[in-house]
């Protein structure tokens, strides 16, 4: 599976650096949309593939880490870059512990940029696939019957099927034909993965399987 | 017969005798062992003593003369010449001593033998004061030149000949007492030959339109130093309204000139270290004004190797790219060059100067500052302003000042917009005028007071110059500085600078009246 192409944003009020920057990602063959304020890059459509935003703190409007609240606060998970005219070590700290790739002062190595760029870009991906693969399981476990959702975190947690069996006073023949149909209908090809699988939706704010009682 | 000619003779004698008593001046006759024989009207007024009283006492003894000269001496004049004349010291009766000047002559018998001296003598005691009072008036003159620097001087215009030089004129000018210099004319070599014309034009006016001149020019002395002399030049006419002689007063200011010179060189050095400091606290902002562009030209160069690694090189965004970097280098060295320029020490120019100009590049350097404290500033520049002379350097560090302190004011407002508007505005009769405007909680009435005191400041870690500065700036280009409440919120701190005045073509007198300040 080909992976998606990937889209750069950056917003930079300076126009010699916008073009510049610009340049610079279309020589490697970057897809790079620019804009001057973080109000023309909240304005404007964002395709449905993976992004980075490379941001200069001190920008007109929003300034720069108001706009990393801002995204964060409005489920924006785009990975950003900050790039500043002047080295300042609380702001920076500020930037990093917000969640930020990096915080580059200008001027920059153009490799340190692309390092960083790359970097969210993959962490962009993997979040994608992340959230897509999420997706997925909610949809295998919606396919679960309600004795079967009650039957995998116990399957899950390494008790025996006799033990399982016991405890919801059912034949343990009963239980290994629950336990083979959570296999086949999630999906997972041994035991561990289950486990994992588990241990992810459990993490989910969104499961929302209630326990029946 | 005998006794007729006799009665005649003293009829005669006694009529002569009538006419001394006549005379006002004390006449009295002694014999040559000095006892009075004769004694007028006018010794009795002199002495207090009548004639009676007089005749046949000792009269030095009666008188109680005392001399400067030694007797022997008198007597042996009087002995030769027949006549002494002098001034003596005289006791009246009641003894009160009388100043006089008197005159004897000395009267022989038909064998030449001294018989009678007769003594006219004239109180002068009124001149003596008169004389001393004069002397203690010179005195004291002469002593208040000599405390004031002043000298004076009268000029005969007839002759061109000094009739009076004072001794502070002298020592002032550092002169030789009346060493050589005893006409106008050599005064005059004395002065600087820069400032010749000047001085003589000045005693011209005061002739032609009969009025005091002021002037003040240099003296080179023959040691070649320099002293600078203020005179006032004053006309003297006579009762025809002839112009008879001229006089002046000298006052060597040349230490209160090396004072005012310390003085401006003080001042401009405190708006230089002013400046420093200002620039100081806004050192993060310049430095992110230059590493913008550097910035941009790092990419730009890393872009343009890339263009020119692929196969085939990209030629043309290769050449893009350093036209990108081609203009930014020339951004940031700008920005150097400016703050340079606010730094550099540099003697007051006095140069055309476009405001609009100087307010953008102003606002270039504090971009940064304005953008992170989310301020919202907008400019109203008129054009057509007026044509200004000045020190562009020294008008924007005013500018540079009033907007630093707009933004303070204005950061504290969280309540409502943080607005700022800088403006300009020709008036065409008194010049221009610079605004400041911003939006913040404005000015208390006690501040209004010592806003432009030196170092006054709100501010807990400020020094308190910067207006204090920015104001003698302003009234050094003969301008004003001043603040105003702003409506609805805010205050408004603006300038006044006088325009040019049309010129006629005469580009020579441009830089007097400014840069020889």
């Amino acid at each position: 599976m080909g992976e998606e192409q990937s889209v750069i944003f950056v917003i930079d009020d300076d126009p010699s650096m916008r073009d510049a920057l610009e340049d610079l990602l279309r020589s490697i063959d970057l897809d790079v949309r620019v804009f001057k304020s973080t109000q023309e890059f909240l304005a404007s459509g964002r395709p449905d593939v993976p992004g980075c935003l490379v941001l200069d703190v001190r920008i007109p409007g929003q300034g720069g880490l108001n706009l990393q609240q801002a995204l964060a606060a409005s489920g924006i998970d785009l990975p950003i870059v900050f790039i500043t005219g002047h080295g300042d070590i609380p702001m920076a700290v500020q930037a990093i512990k917000a969640g930020a790739i990096d915080f580059l002062t200008k001027p920059f190595r153009d490799q340190d940029l692309l390092d960083a760029i790359q970097a969210g870009v993959e962490q962009d991906r993997a979040r994608r696939r992340d959230a897509g693969l999420m997706a997925e399981l909610r949809k295998r476990l919606d396919t679960l019957t309600p004795r079967e959702r009650q039957i995998m975190p116990l399957v899950a947690s390494g008790q025996p099927n006799k033990q399982i069996a016991a405890e919801l006073e059912v034949s343990e023949a009963t239980v290994k034909l629950h336990r083979g149909q959570i296999m086949r209908k999630m999906q997972a090809k041994s035991l561990p993965e289950l486990v994992r699988m588990a241990d992810r939706l459990d993490c989910q704010p969104k499961a929302s399987q209630s326990q029946p009682k | 017969m005998e006794n007729l000619e006799r009665r005649l003779g003293e009829e005669r004698l006694q009529q002569l005798l009538g006419l001394l008593d006549l005379t006002h001046d004390s006449i009295f006759v002694r014999d040559m062992n000095d006892v009075i024989t004769y004694w007028n009207r006018g010794a009795e007024e002199l002495y207090g003593w009548t004639k009676e009283e007089a005749v046949g006492q000792v009269s030095h003894r009666l008188v109680q003369t005392v001399c400067q000269v030694p007797r022997e001496q008198i007597s042996a004049q009087l002995l030769g010449t027949g006549r002494w004349e002098g001034e003596l010291i005289q006791s009246k009766r009641g003894g009160t001593t009388v100043a006089v000047s008197t005159r004897w002559a000395l009267q022989r018998d038909e064998s030449g033998n001294p018989v009678a001296v007769l003594e006219a003598t004239n109180d002068i005691t009124e001149r003596k004061h008169a004389e001393e009072s004069l002397r203690r008036s010179e005195a004291y003159l002469a002593e208040a030149q000599r405390l004031s620097h002043v000298g004076s001087w009268a000029i005969d215009l007839a002759t061109g000949g000094i009739i009076h030089a004072s001794e502070e004129l002298f020592r002032s000018w550092g002169l030789d007492q009346r060493g050589g210099i005893n006409s106008l004319e050599a005064f005059r070599q004395l002065i600087h030959p820069e400032d010749r014309d000047r001085y003589l034009d000045a005693i011209q006016t005061a002739i032609l339109k009969k009025r005091d001149v002021e002037v003040e020019y240099r003296v080179a002395l023959p040691d070649s130093t320099i002293k600078h002399i203020h005179t006032v030049v004053n006309p003297v006419f006579t009762t025809t309204g002839n112009l008879a002689e001229i006089v002046g007063t000298s006052l060597d200011i040349t230490e209160r000139k090396s004072a005012e010179d310390a003085l401006r060189d003080a001042q401009a050095e405190l708006a230089r270290v002013n400046r420093v400091a200002t620039l100081g606290t806004l050192v993060v902002s310049i430095a992110h004004e230059v590493n913008q562009p550097l910035g941009a030209m790092a990419t730009s160069t890393a872009a343009c190797s890339r263009w020119l690694a692929r196969h085939p090189p990209d030629l043309l965004r290769a050449e893009q790219a350093l036209d990108r970097i081609r203009r930014d280098c020339k951004r940031a060295s700008d920005v150097v060059a400016r703050i340079c320029g606010l730094v550099r020490r540099q003697p007051l120019q006095a140069n055309p100067v476009n405001l609009n100009e100087a307010i953008h590049e102003v606002l270039a350097l504090v971009r940064d500052e304005v953008q992170s404290n989310g301020v919202s500033l907008s400019t109203q520049l008129a054009h057509g302003l007026p044509r200004v002379r000045g020190d562009r350097v020294q008008l924007q560090q005013v500018i540079l000042n009033l907007i630093v302190n707009a933004i303070e004011a204005v950061s504290a407002i969280n309540s409502r917009p943080r607005e700022l508007v800088i403006a300009s505005r020709g008036d065409a009769s008194r010049g221009v005028i610079i605004a400041v405007r911003d939006s913040g909680s404005g000015l208390e009435a006690a501040d209004t007071d010592h806003l432009f005191d030196a170092f006054y400041t709100t501010k807990p870690d400020g020094i308190g110059m910067g207006l204090a500065i920015s104001r003698s700036i302003i009234e050094a280009h003969g301008g004003g500085l001043w603040a105003v409440p702003n409506a609805p919120h805010g205050t408004v701190v603006q300038f006044l600078l006088p325009a040019e005045p049309v010129r006629t073509g005469d580009e020579a007198a441009d830089s007097a009246s400014f840069a020889s300040r």
